[in-house]
């Protein structure tokens, strides 16, 4: 198992780092999500935001995998988060759905304000717990490593589109202020 | 960004919008109001279909079942 943690400081204010969080695809660089689901919704008794999402996207697993695996081109990911508005933290859970019986890829993400400068500046972790199972635990050390490279690359990317679609909100928040 | 069924674009559209005003206009103000749970409703009932087709229901219920991490 392999388990890894990467921090990055977003120059922008929480709310608008969330708002892109829920509006985050498409954007250039996660060509790889086909589509965005909202499954579930609400907002419980102490006011918090539970949201559960299914994205589909081309997985990249090795080309080798696919062949033994005779995999379709599409997998399946879930999302399960929450939003505490009082504290200001969204706490997101993504775990594969397909190959999860060869591989467990789970996800978690922390957006929450950088108490160095809260209200300018977002923090933004990222974490991720890699299992080889089942025939490919033999092989374990192989596929764990591969997928780790591959899911840092991916991770970069997915703050880049986050970071993309931060732009993209501010840039339609300004056009939306009256002109005095 | 597309639905997993392109039939429910147009409702999944209308959801999107409606939710992202929401959440800046009413949830991070503090202000109560469900404007947007009957497009919700629509659009819902539509992706539900498709995944019990595609049997990613059953995905859903074992992938939480078997998840290590804390999830209701």
């Amino acid at each position: 198992m392999k388990i890894f943690e990467i921090v990055h400081k977003i120059p922008h204010p929480w709310s608008q780092v969330t708002e892109a969080h829920w509006e985050k695809y498409p954007n250039d660089h996660s060509a790889h999500i086909v589509s965005v689901d909202t499954i579930n919704r609400y907002v419980d008794e102490n006011g918090i935001l539970h949201s559960e999402r299914l994205l589909s996207g081309k997985q990249k697993i090795p080309r080798i995998l696919q062949k033994i695996f005779n995999s379709s081109d599409v997998a399946y990911f879930h999302e399960v988060s929450t939003l505490d508005p009082k504290t200001n933290v969204l706490h997101a859970e993504t775990v594969n759905l397909s190959f999860s019986n060869l591989i467990l890829i789970e996800e978690g993400l922390t957006l929450k304000k950088n108490p160095e400068d809260p209200e300018n500046n977002t923090l933004f972790i990222q974490q991720a717990k890699i299992s080889a199972k089942g025939v490919l635990s033999g092989i374990a050390k192989y596929t764990e490593e591969f997928t780790v490279k591959t899911f840092k690359a991916n991770a970069a990317n997915g703050r880049k589109g986050l970071e993309q679609v931060i732009d993209r909100i501010r840039m339609r928040e300004q056009k939306a202020m009256p002109i005095n | 960004m597309s639905s997993i069924n392109p039939e429910c674009n147009k409702l999944k559209k209308d959801y999107d919008e409606c939710f992202n005003s929401w959440y800046v206009d009413s949830f991070l103000k503090g202000k109560k109001s469900n404007k947007c749970d009957e497009l919700f409703k629509e659009y819902r009932a539509c992706i539900m279909r498709t995944l019990k087709e595609k049997k990613i229901d059953v995905l859903i219920d074992e992938s939480i079942k078997n998840s290590t991490v804390n999830k209701k």
